[in-house]
């Protein structure tokens, strides 16, 4: 297959690059970018583990997706941040801080489809707070359909919800 | 600071975190290989190796105060995103030469021989370069790993198992090997050719299987094995039982067979109600979420062979494949493996198969090859938790206590024997649970089948054997009409009683401890209002108890640690555990706070090679030794064990605690004494406070104090221990500087600030008492699990709506960990109870179309584990036994704290609708079938 031009931003670097137009989106991100946080398990859309955060143009909600059947042909144009780009600088995003503080994760594989997905959230969050008493089922509903096979969930739910009741201005 | 391990010189390129090496020369008996272990990574070699960019401090700020941390010491690399895993890395990371990629084919019939591997199916620029076959392997002269069925089918033979490897392809590049993969995922291209239909193989049990019986006396056993000895029986009953056996071994067999026989008939005799069922438990997949990954590369100019690979059994892994090539016409005279944080483990990693496929693959290309699963093989190909059947009989008098126990266990091992034997012996040596029984004839085997092999899975034959004993329990309480926890009350075991092989028990078994709480609990004591309550609306309502008495470890334990002390009072930990996310690495870079009053600043973990000065081989102790200067080598019954997360907080922490004892009794203490000129000072006296050593009217010491005027008096600054667990921990004398010391290890050697590594003789050893081997196991985990279900009655849906654990851990080293295992276990017993299963055979996983499924019930070959909307959310608690006495060692918990809760949930269902589903996992099929 032909390579076509793909111009994309990942956690906010500025990409020109000429790929096979079926390579999907973490091949992509892992292979070829060395950005190792995005993870590969069932590569059928299913599990959660290759979920990055995806911007596909300038004023389109920052959304949520499964990057093991997104082909880096569907991203043309987007900006992509991934578990690498959660932190500034030193400092830890509060959602990787509590995730350590909480014991939110055992062997880890899972944690940057659970960060990224509950970044989403966070940044959903901060522009349309949600009643504080339903926190935990928007927090579920969002998480629900990660798979980790270590924790039992409720760690990863506790430190989500802990780390948005620090923040101001995201539940009402 | 001692040297650690022998430097090698190592490629430019390669990054210098990565350039740690450890040896291990013929260790356990392993052909003429060198063995190289390397972990990869610490957090710092993480960061240093990482591809994000802006690397922030590796692992800064995991430490909280003296022995405990604030968050898991490998923490921060895993919410960064930086490489921890096997399948982060390529071989460039390691310095290698560009890879190529590896592809296995599977077999997906049996019983019918391979002709053929027509790779020109593929498209001309999607084939391979190379084809590895049956052939290409008896050519090579490669040996099959003992006792397992051929690693690929041999040329023109037919498969032994569903996902049997036919061959392995090697790909020029990524592209090519994507262009393949992606053909075969999108079309009909069978690349194996079958021909003619042969017999299916004879049935064959994995040896040895496990027969025990008992019967008690008063004060001391009748027949036991313990008492008598080990059977030889591969089947049950017996085959052969001479009228005047020839041999021992027969004779304890036979003298079993005859008392069983006499069990057998009293428990026909009608003096007591005999409860009799069949259970079955089905084969599940243990679903660690990284596949299994890796890198091999046959450097023929080094003639070695070096493996990058997550994998709980690093020593298996490399000895496995030293063995494979030990007598090969291109000799491999290097092993190395670079062992990863597993992404992921529950035992499935233990001695998979996927290390030897690698190994296979490497050694023939030309090049580092770089093999995955995916998932679908990973379904196909990984190995299973035993599904079986298990035929459960108690019996009991009119008082209601158990006389009898008869346990028949037959379990499906699946193409390859792995662990089955083993797995099967830890089921049976469970049958008997936390009861007395008086009398006991337990049977359990592995049988070899065509399916996916099973092996080691967290549990062990425990979780099986646990559902069948306690879901037989409830329904002998119901059958009786009277309460099931005080059913199990009137039978529990008691500290002077005998398991079913015969051994005492040597610790406070708190049994009852378990049953007040759980009795006493709102759960269970407003289970028959809530039940009533909701008779009548749409949701059945049901509450279960089970009860969990567990051995962990594996009988005879062998645990290295070591740990060493720079001048500047940095201190190091050293491991051969593989940390899978169970939290070891964390766990022991505290454990040093006991005697060395700090955390450790860094941890070695996987480091099996670092042991050559201990001079370890394995065997026994030998008569002498007992009271003399040791003459038969550093022998012992176990040099190194597979790494499991119920091994960490009991064995490897006993372990380090004796290596830190050395280093403070030998040097630090010393070093205290010199630095507060106080010759005299006794070591009763001392202890740590906030990182210092003190004493009374004395200036308190840093650790960093104390290390410089041990190293400037050149004390020793290193300790490396082996210690040996087999109904008690080995002790021996040891003189390192002054008296001899007695300490809980058998292997000992010490660096000195300007030395290498020197063994200490042992003496006086304290072996272990004749027919310690014969226990089975000797320190167990009391547990216990209430679960509550609610029941869709019009669908069948089973809803697990609260648990609450009960168990007593120990000494409880790191709180979270202890309950992130236990809300992890409750998760996988929830799966087990109600939505994971794999069929045997031909439609099983080993026909490489399963997968998971995004939703419950799920369709076709599609498996479903348990999601957060799956778990009681807010109705889950831990309820902690108070530890007894000061500073008890920490048990082993991750098993305990999931075996009870499967068959709590199938006791609650139960309890709910009144039926009782023997068959796992408890589907609204099944429940509704039996209305």
């Amino acid at each position: 297959m032909d390579a076509i031009s793909l111009n994309i931003t990942v956690n906010g670097k500025a990409y020109s690059l000429s790929v096979d137009p079926s390579m999907t989106v973490r091949e992509l991100l892992h292979d070829e970018l060395g950005l190792t946080g995005t993870k590969i398990c069932c590569a059928i859309w299913v599990c959660g583990v290759c979920t990055i955060a995806i911007q596909y143009a300038g004023n389109d909600s920052l959304e949520s997706t499964r990057t093991c059947g997104l082909k880096v042909s569907d991203v043309n144009g987007a900006s992509l941040t991934t578990v690498e780009g959660l932190a500034d600088g030193d400092n830890l995003h509060p959602l990787q801080q509590v995730f350590l503080e909480k014991y939110a994760f055992q062997c880890g594989y899972c944690t940057p489809g659970f960060l990224m997905e509950a970044y989403v959230l966070w940044e959903t969050l901060k522009k349309s707070p949600v009643p504080k008493d339903q926190l935990d089922a928007t927090i579920s509903k969002a998480i629900n359909n990660h798979i980790c096979r270590c924790t039992g969930y409720v760690r990863y739910l506790d430190a989500i919800r802990a780390a948005i009741l620090a923040q101001p201005g995201m539940t009402t | 600071m001692p040297p650690s391990v022998p430097e090698v010189p190592a490629p430019a390129e390669l990054p210098a975190a990565l350039h740690r090496r450890t040896f291990l020369k013929g260790a356990a008996g392993i052909a003429a290989a060198t063995l190289v272990i390397r972990y990869l990574p610490g957090p710092a070699a993480a960061a240093e190796t990482g591809g994000a960019e802006g690397d922030l401090p590796p692992g800064s700020g995991w430490q909280g105060p003296p022995g405990q941390a604030r968050w898991r010491i490998d923490g921060f690399a895993k919410v960064t995103g930086r490489k921890v895993y096997a399948s982060d890395y390529r071989a460039a990371d390691l310095g290698w030469p560009a890879e190529r990629y590896a592809l296995v084919v599977r077999a997906t019939q049996v019983n019918v021989t391979i002709t053929d591997v027509k790779v020109d199916a593929l498209p001309a620029d999607a084939r391979p370069m190379l084809v590895i076959d049956g052939a290409t392997v008896a050519a090579g002269q490669i040996t099959d790993p003992e006792n397992q069925t051929p690693l690929i089918v041999p040329a023109g033979a037919a498969a032994d198992y569903y996902g049997q490897p036919v061959a392995i392809l090697i790909f020029a590049d990524r592209a090519t090997y994507r262009r393949a993969t992606t053909a075969l995922s999108q079309g009909n291209l069978p690349l194996v050719v079958y021909g003619a239909p042969v017999s299916p193989p004879a049935s064959e049990v994995y040896g040895p299987a496990t027969y025990m019986v008992r019967v008690a006396g008063q004060g001391k056993d009748v027949f036991s094995q313990v008492l008598d000895g080990v059977t030889d029986s591969l089947t049950y009953p017996p085959d052969a039982c001479p009228a005047q056996p020839v041999d021992p071994h027969s004779a304890v067999t036979c003298e079993a067979y005859a008392y069983a026989q006499q069990i057998q008939q009293e428990m026909s005799g009608g003096q007591w109600d005999v409860y009799q069922q069949e259970y079955g438990t089905q084969i599940i997949d243990p679903l660690f979420m990284e596949r299994e990954t890796g890198i091999g590369w046959y450097e023929a100019g080094t003639k070695t062979l070096h493996l990058l690979v997550g994998t709980q059994s690093p020593n298996d892994a490399v000895s496995s494949t030293a063995e494979m090539f030990g007598s090969t016409q291109r000799p491999v005279e290097t092993v190395e493996l670079n062992a990863c944080y597993p992404g992921g483990g529950f035992g499935g990693r233990d001695s998979s198969a996927f290390t030897p496929i690698l190994a296979m693959a490497a050694y023939f290309a030309d090049a580092p090859v770089y093999l995955t699963y995916d998932r679908f093989e990973q379904f196909q190909a990984g190995h299973k938790r035993h599904g079986g059947t298990l035929a459960q009989t108690i019996a009991v008098d009119k008082d209601g206590t158990f006389q009898a126990l008869n346990a028949k266990y037959e379990f499906n091992g699946g193409g390859q024997a792995n662990m089955s034997p083993w797995v099967a012996q830890l089921a049976g040596l469970s049958a008997g649970g936390a009861y007395a029984f008086p009398r006991s004839v337990v049977s359990a085997c592995s049988d070899r089948t065509p399916s996916v092999t099973s092996g080691s899975m967290r549990g062990f034959g425990g979780p099986q054997a646990l559902f069948a004993l306690e879901s037989l329990i409830d329904e002998i309480a119901a059958t009786r009409g009277i309460d099931p926890i005080d059913l199990r009350r009137r039978n529990l075991l008691k500290q002077t009683d005998r398991t079913v092989s015969g051994a005492p028990l040597l610790q406070p078994v708190r049994l009852t401890e378990i049953l007040d709480r759980a009795q006493a609990h709102p759960l269970w004591q407003t289970r028959a209002a809530v039940k009533a309550v909701s008779q009548d609306g749409p949701l059945a309502y049901g509450v279960g108890f089970a009860l969990s008495f567990f051995g962990y470890g594996t009988g005879t334990d062998g645990v290295v640690a070591g740990v060493e002390l720079a001048a500047d009072g940095t201190l190091k930990v050293v491991s051969n555990a593989i940390d899978m996310g169970n939290g070891s690495a964390t766990t022991l870079a505290c454990a040093t706070a006991d005697w060395l009053g700090n955390n450790a600043d860094n941890v070695t973990m996987g480091a099996t090679g670092y042991w050559d000065p201990l001079e370890l081989t394995s065997g026994g102790y030998g008569t002498l030794s007992r009271a003399h200067a040791n003459t038969d080598g550093q022998t012992t019954p176990a040099v190194f064990m597979s790494s499991s997360a119920c091994i960490t907080a009991f064995q490897q922490v006993h372990a380090l605690n004796q290596a830190c004892q050395v280093l403070f009794q030998s040097s630090l203490f010393p070093a205290a004494q010199a630095l507060w000129q106080a010759p005299q000072l006794n070591p009763a006296n001392v202890g740590w406070q906030g990182g210092k050593l003190t004493a009374p009217g004395l200036a308190p010491l840093t650790l960093a104090q104390l290390a410089a005027q041990a190293a400037s008096a050149n004390r020793v600054m290193g300790a490396m221990v082996h210690a040996l667990f087999q109904t008690a921990w080995v002790s021996a004398e040891y003189a390192v500087d002054g008296p001899p010391q007695r300490w809980e290890i058998d292997a000992l050697a010490v660096a000195r600030a300007n030395g290498d590594w020197k063994v200490v003789p042992r003496r006086r050893i304290t072996a272990p008492a004749p027919g310690a081997d014969r226990w089975g196991r000797s320190v167990y985990t009391a547990s216990g699990c209430l679960a509550a279900v609610e029941i869709d009655r019009s669908s069948g849906q089973v809803t697990v709506s609260e648990i609450v654990g009960f168990l007593d851990p120990g000494r409880v080293l790191q709180p979270d960990i202890v309950a992130g295992q236990f809300e992890g276990g409750v998760a996988q017993g929830i799966g087990y109870a109600l939505y994971e299963g794999l069929p045997p055979g031909a439609d099983g996983p080993g026909n490489g179309q399963w997968n998971l499924a995004f939703s419950f019930p799920p369709s076709g070959p599609q498996y479903y584990v348990p999601r957060l909307g799956d778990m009681p959310v807010g109705k889950l608690t831990l309820d902690i036994l108070p530890p007894v006495g000061d500073r008890p060692p920490g048990k082993g918990i991750a098993e305990a704290v999931m075996t009870p809760v499967t068959a709590a949930i199938a006791n609650a269902v139960a309890d709910a609708t009144g039926k009782r589903v023997r068959q796992l996992p408890i589907t609204p099929d099944k429940l509704q079938s039996l209305s």
